[in-house]
């Protein structure tokens, strides 16, 4: 498949001697779009923002196209088209003078394709960004890197104050993006319920350490709950399974993991008849997954 | 050998469920395969090309790839190098096998769920009796 779109090897960022981003070494292939989920202050903008060079990592190096994203060469800039939390344009600035702009600085940009965006949402050419509200500066934003030419989108939670039907309508253009032209798209998001539809990766952060990077046609095979009615039983298969999270509860307890390569039927046959098996969501998979991390944490602080 | 299909590409109307924890490519060669099975898809029709299904559906090109070379792994379809995919001519006897399958595939899911309910399988055929009963009273 070639190299790899976005490579991440031990990417490490301190902010005041404090540890936002922790050894993340990370691999995402073209055509692909993978969500980049985490609580608030998990690194997320952070990882972005260093990938997309705005920031010089403490440790570790990022790469796009097999370039250092801090000296990326003019020609793979154009390649390159961002939504960063804190980038915005000036007050003033109306869709007509953005569009005007972009146009000028990059001749490949799409301009009616960005027009017919603007349009199905109501956006005046002529209206100032400061009188738009949350969702329109949003989708404006957003409008602009997807009729971009660029063969890759860094986005900070695009969809953030866009209604439900307005959300759709974006991530399906997502979709459409690395479907029509092999785009890759990293997009950061807490919007788990809707990029879960059309996503192909999920990667997912806490407290600065990448904690899971997966295929979601992995994760639906693969992952699941397993529940035991007590807590022994799960206790003999501590290290046969692996394990993405357990959780205590009444009694006995709920863990999440990924099917062994045996498969779903072998791992039934071994265990007892009243463990449950079932299916999880993503959603599931992300509170249990980051609750385990942090569990592991508080546990290693006290000791 | 067979000419070049010059009917339309057939509607597949396929519902993905992104949240059900089976992986969509099974659940299109699963659709796929009752759509035969129920004859809403019949020898020789086309199948919708990988890209406009992807676009569709609103999924990577390459699950829909994966899908159409189960099916055709499988034997349900033929790949045609540069022409597209095709329902296979079938035996006689295979839409009959193909439903024996699909409904053998649905009647294993619902007896393993009727046994982790605590449910013997002469429970389920009495359900499936009397639900039998009220669909014809209704009818």
């Amino acid at each position: 498949m070639g190299q790899p779109v976005i490579r991440a090897e031990r990417l490490s960022r301190d902010f005041g001697g404090k540890r936002a981003l922790d050894r993340v070494n990370l691999s995402i292939g073209s055509g692909q779009v993978v969500a980049l989920l985490g609580p608030n202050g998990a690194g997320k903008s952070t990882l972005l923002r260093l990938l997309s060079g705005a920031l010089e990592p403490t440790e570790g190096s990022a790469y796009l196209f097999g370039e250092r994203s801090r000296r990326l060469a003019p020609e793979t800039l154009t390649r390159v088209s961002v939504m960063l939390d804190g980038q915005e344009p000036p007050r003033w600035a109306t869709p007509k003078r953005l569009l005007d702009l972009q146009s000028e600085a990059s001749p490949s940009f799409d301009r009616s394709l960005c027009e017919r965006f603007l349009c199905s949402h109501d956006l005046q050419p002529g209206t100032s960004y400061e009188s738009m509200s949350k969702g329109q500066k949003r989708w404006t934003l957003a409008a602009l890197c997807l009729a971009s030419s660029a063969d890759l989108l860094l986005l900070d939670e695009p969809a953030e104050g866009l209604d439900p039907a307005a959300r759709r309508e974006l991530y399906d253009r997502i979709r459409d993006y690395a479907n029509d032209r092999g785009g890759t798209i990293f997009v950061a998001t807490h919007l788990i319920h809707d990029i879960e539809r059309i996503a192909d990766e999920v990667a997912i952060l806490e407290r600065g350490r990448l904690l899971l990077h997966e295929t979601l046609e992995v994760l639906r095979e693969r992952a699941r709950e397993v529940e035991f009615p007590t807590a022994v039983e799960a206790s003999n298969l501590d290290g046969e399974l692996d394990w993405l999270g357990t959780k205590q509860e009444r009694g006995g307890m709920v863990g999440w993991i990924l099917i062994p390569d045996e498969g779903e039927e072998a791992l039934r046959h071994r265990l007892a008849p009243e463990v449950e098996i079932r299916p999880v969501g993503l959603e599931s998979l992300y509170f249990a997954v980051t609750a385990y991390s942090k569990e592991e944490v508080e546990t290693d602080a006290l000791q | 050998m067979k000419q070049v299909s010059t009917q339309p590409v057939a509607q597949m109307r396929l519902r993905l469920d992104p949240y059900s924890g089976e992986p969509i490519y099974q659940q299109i060669v699963e659709q796929v395969k009752y759509q035969v099975a129920c004859g809403r898809l019949v020898s020789s029709d086309q199948l919708p090309s990988i890209r406009s299904l992807a676009k569709e559906l609103k999924i990577n090109p390459r699950t829909v790839v994966r899908a159409y070379e189960e099916l055709a792994h499988s034997g349900l379809v033929v790949l045609r190098q540069g022409q597209g995919v095709f329902v296979s001519a079938h035996r006689e006897a295979a839409p009959s096998e193909a439903r024996r399958k699909v409904l053998g595939d649905m009647s294993r899911r619902l007896l393993a769920e009727a046994a982790r309910m605590g449910a013997d399988s002469d429970e389920v055929l009495q359900i499936l009796r009397e639900e039998t009963e009220q669909m014809e009273v209704k009818a």
